[in-house]
Parts: C-alpha cells; sequence; structure tokens
C-alpha cells in the first residue's frame, strides 16, 4: 500500500527534476589582468631606452642554485668526461670563453662564438639564433650537440643516479628524481642567478658618481649615434632580432660568409631572416673577446667600429670609439660571491 | 513477494541516486571552465602586445623589453596548454604572431635610427653633402623631401625615390656622406613601408577573432554541460530523499511484519 504511492511520488518528483530545471546562468570568465613587467626607472626607460637590473633576491645558497652551480661545472655531462658547461662559459671570465669558437669533445670546433652566460635571463631567446626559447630549453641542446657535450640523456643520468651524494642533493633542492627535467632545471636556476648588475645600473638608479666623465660620455654617444636602436632594454640588447649588415653588406666585404653565418634563417628558412642574429647583450663585453658570432674580431675597438659602419652607417673617429668602449666597460661586473 | 519488490525498488533507487551524484559532479566541467579562462588570458596578453606595439610605434616608448616580455609570457602560456583540437591549433596564430613581432621589432630599430641619422644631417648645414653641383635643383627637392621624412612624412616617398634614383644613377662623383645618407632614406622608405605593413597585419584581429569565436563556443558548451549538471543536482537530491523515505518505509513495514 506504501511502496506504490512512494514509487509514483519519487517517479513524479525526479520527472520534475529531470526536465523543469535549468541553469540558464552565463558565466562568463574574469578578466585576466594584463601581466605587469618589473617596475623601472622612468627617467631611464623614456629618456635613454635603459633598464637597470638587479640582483636582489637572488640567494647564491638556495639548494637548487647550488645543484645547478654543481652540474654546471660537472663533466660527467659530457661524452668523454671532458668538458663541462663552465668550459666554455667561465662564470669569472664574463661567461664565455676567450676562443673565437668553442671547443667540444675529441677537438671538435664549434660553429659559433661562445655567448656569455652572464645575464641570460633577461634575452628574450637563447642562442645566436634565438632557437630556444627559454634557459631550460637551452640547457638540453650541449649535451647531444656532437660539436660540443656529444653525450646522450640516458647516459647522462645513469650517471649522475649512480652518484649517491648527487641524489640527495637533488632531494634537497625539491625534485623528486634524478633525470632530464631536474637537470635542465637546475642548471636554468642556477644560470638565471647569474645577474651582474654594474656601474651604469647604479647610474641609471640615481647614483650620479658611478659613472665617470668618459663612460658618461660614452653613454650619451652611444644614445646619439643609434647603438641604442638595437643594444636596449635590461641587457642593453638581447630583446629582439637583427641583421647583421643592416647598411652595408658584412659578407659580401668579408668574403661570402658560412652557413653559420646564415643565423636565424637556419631556424624559419624564411629569405629574409639570412644573416640575422639576436642582438647580443653588451653587458660584460669587455670581457668576452673575440667579437661576433664567429669570433673574428678580437679587438673591442675594432668591433664598434665594424658595427657602426655595417649597422649605422658610420665611421667613427678615435674619440667617439674611446668613449664608447669607456661606457662599455661600465657595463662589467661579476656575480655575487657563492655562484663563482 | 512484497518485500521482494521493495528490495528491487530500494536497489533501483540506490543505483539512480549514485548514477545522479556521478553525473552531478560533472568531471568534464573543470575542462570547460580552464579552457574559458585559457583563452581570456591569451586574449588579454594579445591585446596587451597589440597595444605595446602601437606605443612603441609611436615613439611613446623606447625600449623593447615590455613587448618581448609579453611575447614570451604568450608562448609559454600556449605551450603550457595542450587541449582540445582548436586550442592545439592557437599554436599556429602565435607563432604567426610572434614572427610578426620580431619583424617589427627589427624594422622600428632600423627605421628609428635611420629617421635619426636624416634628422642629425640636416640639423648641421655643414654635414650637408652636395651633388657634385650638378643637381642643385634635385639635391633643393631632395633635402625638402628628407625635411618631411625627418618630421614623420613618408607620404611624398614616391619622389623621394625618383630623386634619390636620379642622384644614384648621375655620373657625378657622390661623396659617402651622400651615399649614407641616401641609404638612410631609402631604408626609411623601404622598411617604414614594411613596418606598416606588418603593424597592419598584427592589427587586423585574426588571432583576436579567431580567439573570440573558440571563447564563444567554450562558452557555449561550459553552459550547456552546467545546465545539464544542475538538472542532475537536483535528481540526487530527489532520489536521495524519496531513498531514505523509501527505507524508513521499508524498515517499518518489515517490522509490523515480524510482530
Amino acid at each position: 500500500m506504501h511502496t506504490p504511492h512512494a514509487l509514483r511520488c519519487a517517479t513524479l518528483l525526479l520527472a520534475v527534476g529531470l526536465v523543469g530545471c535549468q541553469d540558464t546562468t552565463l558565466r562568463t570568465p574574469e578578466p585576466l589582468a594584463v601581466l605587469s613587467t618589473e617596475n623601472h626607472s622612468v627617467n631611464a626607460d623614456n629618456q635613454q631606452g635603459f633598464v637597470p637590473i638587479s640582483s636582489v633576491g637572488v640567494d647564491p645558497d638556495d639548494p637548487r642554485i647550488q645543484l645547478g652551480k654543481l652540474l654546471f661545472h660537472d663533466t660527467r655531462l659530457s661524452h668523454d668526461r671532458s668538458i663541462s658547461c663552465a668550459s666554455c662559459h667561465q662564470v669569472a671570465r664574463g661567461g664565455a670563453d676567450a676562443r673565437p669558437v668553442s671547443i667540444g669533445v675529441n677537438d671538435v670546433r664549434g660553429r659559433r662564438n661562445a655567448p656569455s652566460v652572464l645575464n641570460s635571463v633577461h634575452n628574450f631567446r637563447q642562442f645566436w639564433d634565438g632557437r630556444a626559447s627559454d634557459l631550460k630549453a637551452q640547457a638540453t641542446g650541449p649535451i647531444t650537440n656532437p660539436a660540443e657535450m656529444a653525450s646522450d640523456w640516458s647516459v647522462v643520468i645513469e650517471r649522475l643516479q649512480a652518484d649517491g651524494a648527487l641524489s640527495t642533493r637533488f632531494r634537497d633542492a625539491g625534485y623528486e628524481a634524478v633525470d632530464r627535467d631536474a637537470v635542465t632545471d637546475a642548471i636554468a636556476a642556477y644560470e638565471s642567478a647569474l645577474i651582474t648588475p654594474a656601474p651604469f645600473d647604479r647610474w641609471l638608479l640615481g647614483d650620479l658618481d658611478a659613472l665617470d666623465g668618459e663612460a658618461l660620455r660614452g653613454s650619451q654617444r652611444f644614445v646619439d649615434l643609434g647603438c641604442v636602436s638595437c643594444h636596449q632594454g635590461k641587457n642593453v640588447g638581447g630583446n629582439m632580432f637583427q641583421k647583421f649588415g643592416v647598411v652595408g653588406d658584412y659578407y659580401a666585404d668579408h668574403g661570402g660568409g658560412t652557413d653559420a653565418d646564415l643565423g636565424r634563417f637556419n631556424v624559419t628558412q624564411r629569405p629574409q631572416d639570412k644573416h640575422v642574429f639576436k642582438v647580443p647583450s653588451l653587458r660584460n663585453v669587455m670581457e668576452t673577446a673575440p667579437y661576433f658570432h664567429d669570433g673574428s674580431v678580437e679587438r673591442i675597438e675594432d668591433a664598434i667600429r665594424i658595427m657602426a659602419r655595417y649597422q649605422l652607417g658610420r665611421e667613427l673617429d678615435d674619440e667617439d670609439v674611446q668613449l664608447l668602449k669607456a661606457f662599455l666597460g661600465a657595463l662589467s661586473a661579476k656575480p655575487k660571491a657563492g655562484l663563482l | 513477494m512484497r518485500v521482494s519488490s521493495n528490495l528491487v525498488l530500494l536497489l533501483a533507487l540506490s543505483g539512480l541516486t549514485a548514477l545522479s551524484f556521478h553525473f552531478s559532479r560533472q568531471g568534464g566541467l573543470g575542462t570547460y571552465v580552464n579552457d574559458a579562462s585559457y583563452l581570456n588570458q591569451l586574449d588579454s596578453l594579445n591585446t596587451a602586445i597589440d597595444r605595446e606595439i602601437l606605443i612603441l610605434n609611436a615613439g611613446l616608448t623606447t625600449h623593447f623589453d615590455r613587448l618581448s616580455a609579453l611575447s614570451t609570457s604568450l608562448v609559454a602560456l600556449t605551450k603550457s596548454k595542450h587541449g582540445t583540437a582548436p586550442l592545439n591549433q592557437v599554436s599556429d596564430h602565435v607563432e604567426r604572431k610572434m614572427t610578426l613581432v620580431d619583424d617589427f621589432k627589427s624594422d622600428l630599430a632600423i627605421y628609428r635610427n635611420s629617421v635619426r641619422a636624416v634628422r642629425e644631417t640636416l640639423a648641421h648645414p655643414d654635414l650637408r653633402p652636395v651633388s657634385a653641383g650638378s643637381h642643385d635643383e634635385l639635391d633643393a627637392v631632395l633635402w625638402l623631401l628628407l625635411e618631411h621624412m625627418a618630421a614623420g612624412e613618408v607620404n611624398a616617398s614616391h619622389k623621394l625615390t625618383r630623386a634619390m634614383a636620379t642622384l644614384e644613377n648621375s655620373d657625378a662623383p657622390q661623396p659617402d656622406a651622400v651615399r649614407t645618407l641616401l641609404t638612410h632614406a631609402r631604408l626609411i622608405v623601404d622598411v617604414g613601408r614594411r613596418k606598416q605593413a606588418t603593424v597592419r597585419s598584427i592589427s587586423d584581429h585574426s588571432f583576436s577573432s579567431y580567439l573570440t569565436r573558440l571563447h564563444g563556443e567554450s562558452t557555449e558548451t561550459l553552459n550547456r554541460t552546467q545546465s545539464l549538471a544542475a538538472r542532475w543536482q537536483i535528481s540526487f537530491v530527489l532520489s536521495f530523499l524519496v531513498l531514505v523515505g523509501l527505507t524508513v518505509q521499508v524498515v517499518r513495514s518489515a517490522r509490523h511484519t515480524a510482530h
């Protein structure tokens, strides 16, 4: 008697529930606030095109950074255990080596000059041709490149996993396993800490005594001559691509060029990207001779003149070259102690 | 017989309750909400990039750090998401956009530098080159046009091109300063046009339109899913209540039979 009644009620109620109820609320997702980049000196931004950098907040004792430092200097990453990242990117020497092109395992010569690892976190892409989007992506390249470490990831990971003490370091740094992702992440963390605020940054931030008269005049010439059109922003470069030879044809004047000289073209295959490279940062440039992507120019004075001639269409006199050199000297500094 | 039918009914209601509970949770809803939020983030970044390009093109700021940071964020956001097929196509749009942004930065730097060089020449009469005395009239036209260009006017660029061609084809020897000046003038014309074409391509809203369409589809799917989930929630509540009531009835009935 009770049961059929209950069943009728249940059926009726369920039918009403299934058919009659409809949520017609239009839910629009909240708009995302526009991502803001870091604050910087308004005067420097508007008047010069430069943005000061800072290493405040970088903790050299951070376990992840210390692990990255260890791996950066670890020769087990290379096939024959002969070289490490630091072999070509010597942190105490401007973050590069002193060779035109780096030498890999079995004395294989590389195709391009080693770019500085210092402040590379501020570059908008990595490598001369910008083929890596960030430091972590960049860190995977050299380990398997036949002209660099010529190694194999499975071999590298096996070697590292066999080191009990190192495995502990990985755990202490917050990694669940010793794997490729953890290795590249730790190396990228270390490289991200290699920031070198220089006297010019202090000057940008208001310390008027940070630059001597020659460097100060050099900075003004740097702006007036147009160098700042490309070498600008936080890294005084490193935030755009540009053709090598805007006003003149550098390669026609220097005997053609190689495949490596095609630059960004090798990545995009677009004809307009021939001889296009990432504009290098000029931070610590006084310590990173020889210059250009092929390391073909030994002296900074010659590099300045070539840049002025082929990029700006200007022939510089000796005074301008000296002033620009003095300015470039004010862009050099070392990373925090504990990172070297 | 009656107890048996009651048990069957209880079992059926339990099944319905469990089913309603399962569908009311709508495991897929989170995905749709994420998709809408993701598209919203893409759209915000895309809009911010377009705005920064206009600011740079107008000369209101002097470096590319902000544009580069926004572009990096957009690329990273694209890579972070592996959604449904239309979302995966976003990366193609982003790649095209990044190529345009890279071209814009490169061209703007060259354009600015050449305008700077022309202005500097015009500002220093002693730096003005001469056309070796053979093209005084043309020289005057050239300077006039260069002055227009230095002021940011490039409408008369075809006249300038003709004037430059005449000078370049002249037999008269040209000083280096003239050649350099003509090179900068050519860059202003060529790169300036290319830059403006790039800006137009960037601002043609094709990516925005694509995102808007995807957003509309995502919102529609989200609404439909939410509506269905609401129905199942109500079904769950009702069937649960009936289940409880029926259980009480069955227990009472069983006790009554026992007595």
